[in-house]
């Protein structure tokens, strides 16, 4: 929509956040891992995440370029940046990611949650590129996971980088928020929109390490 | 060797790292992933990136922890290798070569 509207993606979600209307006053949801989403909260995470990522201000080689996105997941607000490049024969290579979230404070375990954030990221790069579940006459095609591939480390970013906004709001849930900003980087960096998944569909692979 | 010298004593470098960069997650994977990277270490006692990634691509990881693995596979190799200072705890285990 960004595309269409001929603006720039991270203008354009910032804009549609703050544009969303301002909950009402004395939001202290009753059931902390139930409600509506802040818009405000959600834009800071953005805005945050696109500062750290150089967003707009780095120039990157032909076929690399930065894709952003947002989630919302168990009252958590997560930003994502991802720098991916791809290859004339649709080799992906995810450089970076850079993922800012809002839990609230206090985060009780700071390195099990950057460790979930890291793990989710990747874990999100494993159903995006190669994982579905498809039936056959009532059966389960995918036996094993030589027909659901995971990432391998090869694959891998080599930098996730993981900030948590420290915000005066009670603690929340942190979900899995893995996101789909490696898509909008392949849209920018070819041109090329995804509008199903797995990638490996429309003929996309992982690039490796050059020793592997 | 490698096996013998984790499980009797728990002072590897590779678990000592593992422990103070937090590597786990779930677990499930982190025994074939330590036993990979000393016997890569054992072979190639300061792995560069690729040479990681080429030995130890073979053990998957659902949990992503594969970014604190690499990191504590350097972490280990600086360890045995600390450039002439001495490592506290690490007393009479500096490795010449051979053994782990």
């Amino acid at each position: 929509m960004a595309h269409a509207a001929g603006k720039d993606l991270v203008a354009f979600l910032l804009g549609l956040l703050s544009a969303a209307p301002a909950p009402p006053p004395g939001n202290a949801p009753a059931n902390p891992f139930f409600g509506a989403m802040n818009a405000g909260r959600m834009r800071a995470a953005l805005q945050t995440v696109v500062e750290r990522s150089g967003w707009g201000k780095r120039a990157l080689p032909k076929g690399t370029a930065l894709g952003a996105a947002f989630y919302f997941s168990h009252m958590g607000y997560f930003a994502e940046v991802a720098q991916v490049s791809v290859t004339a024969s649709k080799q992906v290579k995810v450089h970076k990611v850079g993922v800012v979230g809002d839990v609230g404070t206090p985060i009780i375990n700071p390195k099990a949650a950057e460790s979930m954030v890291q793990g989710t990221v990747i874990d999100g790069m494993s159903e995006l590129m190669a994982q579905e579940i498809t039936l056959d006459r009532g059966r389960v095609v995918q036996t094993n996971y030589h027909q659901h591939p995971m990432v391998r480390r090869s694959q891998a970013p080599a930098e996730i980088d993981v900030h948590f906004l420290q915000t005066a709001n009670p603690p929340t849930g942190l979900g899995e928020p893995a996101l789909p900003a490696v898509c909008n980087a392949i849209f920018a960096a070819t041109g090329e929109r995804i509008r199903s998944l797995p990638l490996s569909k429309h003929g996309y692979r992982w690039a490796r390490t050059a020793a592997v | 060797m490698p096996y013998k010298d984790t499980t009797r004593v728990g002072l590897h470098p590779l678990q000592i790292a593992w422990q103070e960069l937090d590597v786990p997650q779930c677990g499930y994977c982190q025994a074939g992933q330590i036993m990979a990277a000393a016997a890569l270490l054992a072979k190639t006692p300061s792995p560069t990136d690729p040479e990681i990634d080429a030995a130890m691509d073979g053990n998957l990881c659902r949990c992503g922890t594969y970014l604190r693995i690499r990191q504590a596979v350097h972490k280990a190799a600086a360890m045995r290798h600390p450039a002439g200072t001495s490592q506290p705890g690490h007393a009479g285990r500096k490795v010449a070569g051979g053994g782990t």
